[in-house]
């Protein structure tokens, strides 16, 4: 159980590192925990840990969008954005997004369900023809369906701690292959017009060539999800509560604002919160 | 009720072909005048005659019924010296076209409009007349067409307009951003101030520095070969400060609300304005020059007044010292680096190579290393184990039968059989 093991290590152990923070040093705490409920490491001051760098942490680069200047650094838990891949469990939660997604309302109607009268056709015997029902029965044109299709719900159960883990393996695998970028604030652009945004993605190499890009904000965002509608072929922009395992995984590369990281994360760590309990560190 | 026969009601082909040749050249199609009484009083020319046209006027003659060269409509469109196969001509009639849609005009009225056009006062021409109503005007406005008339705003990446390309260049680029980072730290101050520097080559004092980190790797020493060097890249840092902050404060607000204008543009007349003042700044800032180098700074201030930088550099400082070795386990010191780099040289640094990347030596690899390939074929053909295989060749695609008719020359042979027999060349039938 070594992974789940890292998995819990690191929780909630989010710090944000920026350069303008750093030199007037705002306390910037990293916490982490080798067993559920034990040791706490905390640094503070400036963020600097050349002699011991933890290795249950990893650096995500903040950008300003869409010119891509490095803004800052972000530490995230391993256990958040290092997980390794776990094809099955990612299957299990797109099959079990599939079902939920399911509209399941084919509706057919049974012999029971037909109007009509249930007088005989004709007699049993003595017509030297076959013995027949009434009209609603199904061999005949006009009759019911036999077994049908009726409305039912196909969703299909999945544990949400699997559930919440493959969202972050989903992350993770993005960001093991760079393909997580990070947008520090609003991921807005300054135009909505098409040739504009066609421009922006093509020269970051996000367009259809590079397999599209997912935009992932806080709010709508005006300019930019117009804009790529009338760019369908660059990608495509959500609102982080408007996605889900298969959408992480659908294109080339997740554009992602930090506040709407956090807040999948955020809701996404249930393996990781109901094993372990925070503990605030007392002087 | 009486039927008439439907050949009685019709005229009989020949009558019509006995029509005098009242035209000499192909006419519009006009349903008018074309089957008068006295029109029918000609001769059909000899056949030997006949055979002189094409086979295209002689059917359109027969079809028509009337003698040849007579045959109303346009002529023969694929005749070499047809009107629609002149050269430009299609091109002309898309011009006209779109002229047409530009100005809402219809098909007729378009030479009349064009001289009106030409007078130099439309107005003052007797043919001018104001129009009291819209009808027959063009429409200008709405959504859609605002929309297309919008100028797009330009956009350009962080960096320079193209990747460095060149282990040499990417190298140069580094060195200088390790030392501008490593300049700033000395002085004690906020080390991404290194990225409010311009990013033009002729600018680097850096390469002018050594850099010379320590055996343990807890300290770096700067060895300076140009005197001036440190001083001028404080200089180049501290005159983009304010313009730079600026730009970037404009780029923000401009950035949504202003739509004509990009945040770029602004930024790059912003960069201009700077490199303007740098021709000034080195001169200006002179107390806090030391007085040693006051009579360096007098030597060589003729020189950076008028050309805005770069040294007469015989160092240079990237191709000395293990600069390469300077650790980047300080996370501020490494950020600025990374991203005085990625500004510097164009080439971006994905995050898992960031979390791996400890020294200067490692953002070299990660910078120089290129993608890697997107299709097999390209990684096979990389591959030195592969190419010095003697029976082992990669193609890009898969290696057909043609292909392999091809290289033995037999390929011409086989296809030339196949058409003379009618067979499909590739494919089948």
């Amino acid at each position: 159980m070594a992974s789940t093991r890292q998995h819990r290590r690191g929780l909630a152990s989010e710090a944000a590192i920026s350069h303008k923070n750093s030199t007037t040093s705002s306390n910037i705490s990293t916490n982490v925990a080798d067993s559920p409920l034990t040791r706490h490491v905390t640094y503070s001051g400036v963020w600097h840990p050349p002699t011991t760098a933890p290795t249950d942490t990893v650096i995500a680069t903040a950008y300003r969008f869409p010119m891509m200047i490095p803004e800052r650094f972000v530490a995230y838990s391993a256990s958040h954005l290092h997980l390794p891949l776990r094809r099955d469990i990612l299957h299990r939660a797109i099959v079990y997004e599939g079902d939920k997604t399911r509209q399941g309302t084919a509706s057919s109607k049974h012999r029971t369900e037909l109007a009509g009268s249930g007088r005989k056709i004709r007699p049993q015997k003595g017509m030297g023809m076959a013995r027949l029902g009434d009209r609603k029965s199904p061999m005949l044109k006009g009759g019911g369906v036999a077994h049908g299709p009726h409305p039912r719900d196909f969703s299909t159960d999945l544990p949400r701690k699997v559930y919440d883990l493959a969202w972050r393996t989903a992350l993770s695998y993005r960001f093991r292959r760079g393909q997580l970028v990070l947008v520090d604030g609003k991921a807005e652009l300054w135009s909505a017009q098409g040739a504009f945004v066609r421009n922006v993605f093509s020269t970051n190499g996000w367009g259809r060539a590079a397999g599209r890009s997912l935009v992932i904000t806080m709010e709508k965002r005006p300019n930019l999800f117009s804009g790529l509608q009338a760019a369908p072929r660059m990608g495509e922009a959500y609102t982080w509560n408007d996605v889900d395992v298969k959408d992480l995984l659908s294109m080339g590369r997740l554009i992602i604002e930090k506040e709407a990281l956090d807040k999948i994360l955020k809701r996404h760590q249930s393996d990781l919160t109901k094993t372990y309990k925070i503990v605030t560190t007392t002087p | 009720m009486r039927r008439i026969p439907r050949a009685a009601c019709v005229r009989p082909a020949h009558h019509l072909s006995l029509r005098p040749a009242s035209r000499s050249h192909a006419v519009p199609f006009s349903s008018t005048g074309r089957c008068r009484k006295d029109d029918t009083d000609r001769e059909q020319p000899a056949e030997a005659d006949r055979k002189e046209w094409p086979l295209s006027e002689r059917i359109r003659s027969r079809i028509w019924g009337v003698p040849l060269g007579q045959a109303p409509g346009r002529e023969d469109p694929y005749d070499p010296n047809s009107p629609m196969r002149r050269q430009g001509a299609a091109e002309e009639s898309g011009e006209k076209r779109k002229w047409l849609w530009r100005t809402g005009k219809k098909e007729g009225e378009e030479e009349e409009v064009t001289e009106l056009e030409r007078a130099e006062d439309v107005s003052e021409t007797p043919e001018y007349q104001e129009a009291k109503t819209w009808d027959g005007l063009a429409w200008v406005g709405g959504e859609a067409f605002v929309e297309a008339m919008k100028p797009s705003p330009k956009y350009r990446k962080y960096g320079p307009a193209t990747q460095l390309q060149e282990t040499d260049d990417i190298h140069e680029a580094l060195h200088r951003a390790v030392v501008e980072v490593l300049i700033l730290r000395e002085e004690g101050e906020d080390l991404v101030k290194a990225c409010h520097a311009p990013i033009t080559p002729e600018l680097n004092w850096a390469s002018s520095v050594a850099v010379q980190p320590s055996e343990d790797g807890e300290s770096v020493t700067l060895e300076y070969h140009e005197p001036m060097a440190r001083t001028y890249i404080l200089e180049l840092m501290k005159s983009n400060n304010e313009s730079q902050s600026a730009a970037d404060a404009e780029g923000k607000e401009g950035g949504v609300e202003d739509q004509e204008v990009g945040a770029e543009d602004q930024r790059a007349a912003a960069e201009e304005e700077q490199l303007a003042a740098e021709n000034e700044q080195p001169t200006a800032d002179e107390e806090h020059v030391t007085v040693e180098e006051e009579q360096v700074a007098s030597e060589e201030e003729q020189q950076v007044t008028t050309t805005p930088g770069k040294a007469s550099n015989a160092f240079e400082g990237y191709r000395h010292s293990n600069w390469m070795a300077v650790p980047l386990s300080d996370m501020e010191l490494k950020f600025a680096v990374i991203k005085r780099a990625m500004q510097l040289t164009g080439i971006h640094v994905s995050d898992p190579a960031i979390n791996d990347i400890n020294t200067v030596g490692n953002l070299a690899t990660a910078m120089i290393t290129p993608p890697p390939p997107k299709k097999l074929a390209q990684h096979l053909a990389q591959s030195e184990e592969l190419a010095e295989l003697p029976n082992v060749r990669v193609f890009g695609r898969r290696v057909t039968p043609i292909d392999k008719e091809k290289r033995i020359g037999r390929w011409k042979i086989i296809e030339e059989e196949l058409r003379r027999l009618d067979l499909p060349v590739t494919g089948h039938r």
